[in-house]
């Protein structure tokens, strides 16, 4: 069976350790190995990259290492691969920003 | 008796250590670029240290520049200095080397607008290169493990940064910091999002209010800019690697301090003083972060990578360290550690921890890293003004 990686017990999302297809089943493990669940993949996902642990709503955090990595800007159904095409990073984010300070150069 | 934990290495007369015997030729300006890369070749010893800039730099910006060439100078790994300049730039070589001279190193220094051409510039500069070549300290010591500041650094992270490859540097830093070494770990912009972390870990209200400052104020600075963060944070490689979010990037390096203190803030190219986690400032950019931590003190840098980079430095050996097994096999001529075991055969985080610390030690004792092996040597100029 193919794996995932939980790094965290919180997290909503596993890390795919090897390329899982659609409809292939993936056991998810945390970092000792210890299996901690199972689910259906929904799609295709490349190694390294994220499956939904659990059905999210359009802006829910998404938890990876126990932490907020970003919000999800689509419903995902668990089992979907989690990325840039569905969740997005709320740091740094000048684009969103309507009336911009006047930079003060790039000093620091 | 050898201690196991120490290794041959040349005292400096500053009180300093080296595990490499460098003579660095550094340029004060792009103009002499040319000049020290010539006067370098056919001196196995020699380095020469080229960048863009040294010209048209003012105020915080130049004093950085000359901090940065200085702390260069300084690291235990040199042996000795030949400063090359123009003559016209705001930094002259003459200055640069007399700061240099007070540390006891041996140093000289060639403006070409007072010697000549190109071709006689050459000649002058290896008549200086010949005479510090004689001069070089060639004693090695017995040196203690406690004496080595090691920087921490990662380029072209992945999903295996994270889970494998970082948490293994975090264990071989608590090794290190039990052994007395200093550690330095960096990379301001890839805090961004793991602040929470950053609380945890900061050993005094100094340390963490130093460091959330230093992360508000990269935040702010992409903000100021008008522009998504999200165009090189995460990088394209970064995204093709799994990494979504520059807070999934983050929350992944900081694992390169596993569950260690931080002790003690430094500013980009600050000298590192204190035993003990240190953190610098620098940007996310790893070649300019390097310089920060070379100029720091640093005689081995540990590079954690995902997706695979050759880069070495100047004059520090720079360990390769990667977990994911299609880049440490297509790229396995690069890589010193190759954790992908970990994936394939159960390799567990504190072994993968051990083989980090073992690196450490056989490079410390002189076996070239990969980086070395290949010629990479690269440097670059951190710049906080523009160019006017």
């Amino acid at each position: 069976m193919k794996k995932a990686i939980q790094i965290d017990m919180q997290d909503n999302v596993a890390t795919v350790i090897e390329n899982v297809s659609e409809g292939q089943q993936v056991e998810v493990i945390d970092k000792e190995a210890n299996l901690i669940t199972d689910l259906k993949s929904v799609e295709s996902i490349s190694l390294g990259h994220k499956i939904a642990l659990r059905d999210f709503s359009i802006g829910e955090s998404i938890i990876k290492y126990g932490f907020l990595i970003g919000k999800s800007t689509n419903d995902i159904v668990k089992g979907s691969h989690v990325h840039v095409h569905n969740m997005e990073s709320r740091k740094g984010r000048g684009d969103l920003v309507k009336n911009i300070p006047s930079p003060k150069g790039c000093c620091k | 008796m050898k201690s196991p934990m120490s290794f041959k290495g040349y005292r400096r007369p500053d009180g300093s250590f080296g595990i490499r015997n460098h003579i660095a030729v550094i340029s004060t300006v792009a103009c002499a670029n040319h000049l020290a890369e010539s006067i370098s070749r056919d001196y196995p010893n020699a380095v020469p240290i080229t960048h863009q800039h040294g010209c048209d730099q003012l105020g915080k910006d130049l004093d950085l520049f000359f901090r940065t060439l200085l702390g260069i100078a300084c690291n235990g790994n040199v042996a000795a200095v030949l400063t090359v300049g123009l003559g016209c730039e705001e930094i002259s070589a003459f200055d640069l080397a007399k700061a240099i001279e007070k540390t006891g190193k041996p140093v000289a220094s060639l403006i070409m607008q007072e010697v000549g051409g190109t071709s006689d510039s050459i000649i002058e500069g290896r008549k200086k290169l010949d005479f510090l070549s004689s001069s070089l300290n060639l004693k090695e010591e017995e040196i203690d493990f406690s004496k080595l500041i090691i920087g921490l650094e990662c380029g072209g992270s992945d999903f295996s940064s994270g889970i494998v490859t970082n948490p293994a540097v975090g264990e071989a830093v608590e090794l290190m910091l039990k052994e007395g070494a200093k550690v330095v770990f960096c990379e301001t912009t890839e805090l961004l999002g793991a602040e929470e972390i950053i609380r945890q870990k900061s050993a005094n209200p100094g340390v963490e209010t130093f460091i959330l400052n230093k992360i508000k104020q990269t935040e702010e600075m992409a903000v100021a800019m008008g522009v998504d963060i999200r165009g090189a944070q995460p990088s394209p490689g970064n995204i093709k690697g799994g990494l979504s979010t520059i807070e999934e990037k983050s929350l992944g390096a900081i694992c390169k301090v596993g569950n260690s203190q931080i002790q003690n803030v430094l500013n980009f190219a600050e000298p590192c003083a204190n035993s003990g986690l240190s953190f610098m400032d620098t940007p996310g950019n790893d070649i300019e972060s390097m310089a920060g931590l070379a100029a720091g003190g640093a005689q081995i840098m540990i590079f954690t990578t995902g997706r695979g980079t050759p880069m070495g430095f100047a004059i520090v050996p720079v360990i390769k360290v990667t977990a994911t097994p299609r880049t440490a096999r297509i790229m396995k001529e690069n890589i010193d550690v190759d954790l992908s075991a970990f994936f394939s055969h159960g390799l567990s985080i504190k072994e993968a921890g051990k083989m980090v610390f073992n690196s450490v030690i056989e490079i410390a004792e002189g076996n070239l890293t990969k980086a070395e092996m290949l010629g990479h040597r690269e440097f670059a100029i951190h710049r906080i003004g523009p160019t006017l």
